[in-house]
């Protein structure tokens, strides 16, 4: 066995993290050239230095949350609540207080001034009404009407004048454990968790609580003075501003030949456009940048997602998986996530259930589903039918997977982006197609695989397109690998043409909110045909086109709006884990729920 | 323009709330992730993530701004983590460990050939890191999650820990080699990544 110089061993991991001078860095460099213990040492310490890294990025990724900031804030006692929208911040000041008669934890009141006192008095009152609403899935249902929470709020229900902390015994003012502790299990309810991942469930358990009732409160809200905001909703709308873009979209002039039977067209935006800015972050970075937390939600059918930053949205799009929690998910339709906003996303689960763990983070997201999957997702989710189901859902996923990734018997779509054959391949085919996709009036691509157009993706401008581009290209190209030998010839560009001048024909269908952007969803008059766009205010970020409806869905069924209008925001089941989000309109129980 | 975080500071200074969120919102992750990586369990490092900002805010006044703010800021959670630490350990009944820094050097000895980088990809060989981590000394820990981790230059690892610039490089060095020692099980063949849950 052969060991490094020992002139030069002390120095190599300096040399390695550029911190040594520029004349022993030259030397080591020379030296390197002739000796192989020293070479392989440097890669030892690289790996190491990797390795550490690789690990440091699962091991530790935490989300920054308001809970976090308003505990200090309570501790230096001041009153740092950021400005949010008024009445909603004291609901969920309120909705907290009423917490802590159950869990138990910190939170700063906000200053009132006196004559808010009633006001408060009556918000705290309203809350207690919420949570009643709350428990109604387990009381019983005929004596409701008597307020059980009354008591509850009693002791809190005035607040001093100024801003206080009430603070019952927290476990978080604890000192710290005393020894690192193995692996020690507890038992919550039905489930068993790792008491460290305890705090951490139960910080999430409350959250998730009080964005139940700002959810609720918000459509008390909406149903109080949103009675004429039905009507204006109705059918008869104005020329869908998802119609006007996709008549905006033009299949580039270009001479570009297939390759490996596959075949990409840039597809252009043209007519006045709006700046050119990104619009949103891409839910992988904004995961990687702790700029969105996803944690899991009130049932295996959504998750929270919480927008932490001061500025931009983040866009998810349906497809996306997220890697993480009890279970891997895929996103089930498009949502832009305001700054601040916290809102629940519908979810498929994607993935073997990981056993013996309590983690409710999801922690990375590498891709994005394949077409085929994304069609089913949206089919479902937009108009088509009541929904194929999570068997279903599991059938496609281990299809793709088995097609993709023969050696991996897991299940879960996240581990195509890391399996290291498959991403060779992939980067090889996205070499070929990116440099197309370059030009600044670039919003989108069609893609083909053999005969068939699997897809038709579009951004609202070239900026928010390039953000996007590898991961939508990939799951493109993930979709051609899979299909091994496509079978046919790609289409000429004058039939994808055909395609895509056919669009704003379609029948486009009522406008749903989704996150802070709205959601509108559009059927070719042929049938075939199917898409969806997001939409902030009235600017499309981003819009999906698919030809033809996936196997297994039933087009047949029926093509209602894809929910209640009344719905402002996909409201969260304040109950435990598996409880089941009973207030998703369509989630695999019945067919499209009509607008009433 | 995006106030730096050492304007951010001289406004907390001035008794400004909305910096502080501002300057909380930016380090908090950085924050926890440190002190997780100090103690291991999430509810430590949440108090001592917490017990950093409440020093910060109070301390605000007192900041100059003469050197950059990561370094005040690793500093105060440093001493922080170190003082804690400590606290339970004595409390665990270890009493005062005399730091073995200077005594243990393995030497690395060079393989045959190149090996495979070592994977990360399943819990068990997550567990394997993890400990492999926290069974390093602390000071050859600590310099070396600055480095690697928070991406320190050396120059401020050394403000940071109150050490000088041989012993920061002497730290991660051992602590490297260390790691190496310990971590070489990992280093497999190529298949192994498929086997992540």
């Amino acid at each position: 066995v052969n060991h490094p110089c020992p002139r030069f061993e002390p120095e190599l991991s300096a040399y390695l993290d550029g911190e040594t001078s520029a004349a022993l860095a030259a030397e080591i460099d020379e030296h390197l050239r002739g000796c192989d213990a020293c070479r392989a040492a440097v890669a030892q310490l690289r790996d190491v230095s990797r390795t550490l890294r690789r690990w440091d990025a699962h091991e530790t990724r935490y989300a920054a949350s308001t809970g976090f900031r308003n505990r200090v804030f309570a501790k230096v006692g001041a009153d740092g609540v950021a400005p949010r929208s008024d009445v909603v911040w004291r609901i969920a000041a309120a909705a907290a207080l009423v917490a802590v008669g159950a869990g138990g934890f910190a939170l700063v009141v906000p200053r009132l001034r006196p004559d808010e006192h009633a006001q408060y008095e009556a918000l705290a009152e309203e809350v207690g009404a919420l949570k009643a609403a709350l428990r109604e899935p387990r009381a019983a249902a005929p004596g409701r009407a008597s307020d059980p929470f009354v008591q509850e709020t009693t002791p809190l229900a005035r607040p001093e004048p100024l801003g206080r902390v009430v603070a019952a015994p927290d476990s978080a003012d604890a000192p710290p454990a005393p020894q690192p502790v193995a692996e020690i299990w507890e038992q919550r309810g039905d489930e068993r968790f790792l008491r460290e991942a305890l705090p951490e469930h139960d910080t999430y358990t409350r959250e998730r609580r009080i964005l139940a009732l700002e959810e609720q409160a918000q459509k008390m809200q909406a149903a109080l003075a949103g009675k004429q905001g039905r009507e204006t909703s109705a059918p008869a709308a104005p020329p869908s501003p998802l119609a006007t873009f996709l008549g905006e979209l033009r299949v580039a002039e270009t001479n570009f030949s297939p390759y490996e039977q596959v075949q990409v067209w840039p597809i252009e935006l043209v007519g006045p456009r709006s700046a050119d800015r990104s619009r949103a972050v891409p839910c992988a970075d904004a995961i990687a940048q702790e700029i969105l937390a996803v944690t899991e939600g009130a049932s295996r059918e959504s998750v929270v997602a919480v927008n932490n930053d001061a500025k931009r949205s983040v866009l998810v799009l349906a497809g996306d998986v997220l890697a993480g929690g009890k279970q891997d998910r895929v996103a089930r339709e498009d949502v832009l996530v305001a700054p601040g906003q916290r809102l629940s996303i519908p979810t498929y689960t994607c993935g073997r259930e990981r056993e013996r763990t309590s983690y409710v983070t999801f922690r990375h997201s590498d891709g994005l589903a394949t077409p085929d999957l994304r069609a089913m997702v949206a089919a479902d989710q937009a108009l088509l039918s009541g929904g194929v189901g999570q068997d279903q859902f599991d059938d496609a996923v281990s299809r793709t997977v088995k097609a993709l990734a023969s050696t991996s018997r897991l299940g879960s779509l996240d581990n195509l982006y890391s399996n290291p054959q498959l991403s060779d391949a992939a980067e090889r085919l996205m070499k070929k197609f990116e440099k197309r996709l370059e030009g600044p009036s670039v919003v989108g691509f069609a893609f083909a695989a053999g005969s068939q157009i699997l897809g038709v993706d579009v951004f609202g401008d070239h900026a928010t397109f390039v953000d996007h581009r590898a991961r939508v290209l990939r799951s493109y190209v993930m979709a051609a690998i899979a299909m091994d030998r496509p079978e046919g010839v790609p289409p000429a560009r004058s039939v994808v043409a055909d395609v895509v001048a056919a669009a704003p024909k379609s029948a486009f269908h009522a406008d749903a909110a989704s996150g802070s952007g709205t959601l509108s969803v559009f059927r070719g008059a042929d049938g075939g045909a199917f898409g969806f766009g997001i939409l902030d205010t009235t600017r499309v970020v981003h819009a999906v086109l698919f030809t033809s409806v996936p196997a297994g869905v039933d087009a047949t069924a029926a093509r209602g709006g894809r929910r209640n209008p009344g719905d402002v925001t996909p409201p969260l089941d304040g109950g435990g884990h598996g409880s089941g989000s009973s207030s998703r309109g369509n989630s695999g129980e019945g067919g499209g729920v009509e607008a009433k | 323009l995006a106030d730096t975080d050492e304007l951010l500071m001289r406004k907390v200074a001035r008794g400004d709330l909305a910096a502080f969120r501002l300057l909380m919102e930016r380090w908090e992750g950085a924050a926890k992730r440190y002190a997780y990586r100090s103690f291991g369990d999430y509810q430590s490092a949440e108090d001592a993530a917490q017990e950093t900002f409440i020093r910060l805010f109070r301390s605000a006044s007192r900041y100059e701004p003469t050197a950059k703010f990561s370094t005040y800021f690793y500093t105060v959670l440093g001493n922080l983590c170190r003082d804690r630490a400590r606290a339970a350990k004595r409390r665990a009944g270890h009493g005062e460990q005399v730091e073995d820094v200077f005594v243990l050097d393995e030497t690395v000895a060079a393989p045959e050939g190149l090996s495979p980088e070592p994977r990360v990809e399943t819990e068990e060989e997550r567990l394997l890191v993890r400990e492999a981590v926290s069974e390093l000394p602390e000071k050859l820990r600590e310099a070396l999650s600055l480095r690697e981790f928070e991406g320190l230059s050396y120059l401020e690892i050394a403000a940071v820990m109150q050490a000088n610039l041989g012993e920061v490089k002497t730290w991660i060095h051992r602590g490297r080699k260390r790691l190496a020692h310990r971590l070489r099980r990992l280093a497999g063949p190529e298949e192994r990544r498929e086997s992540r849950p």
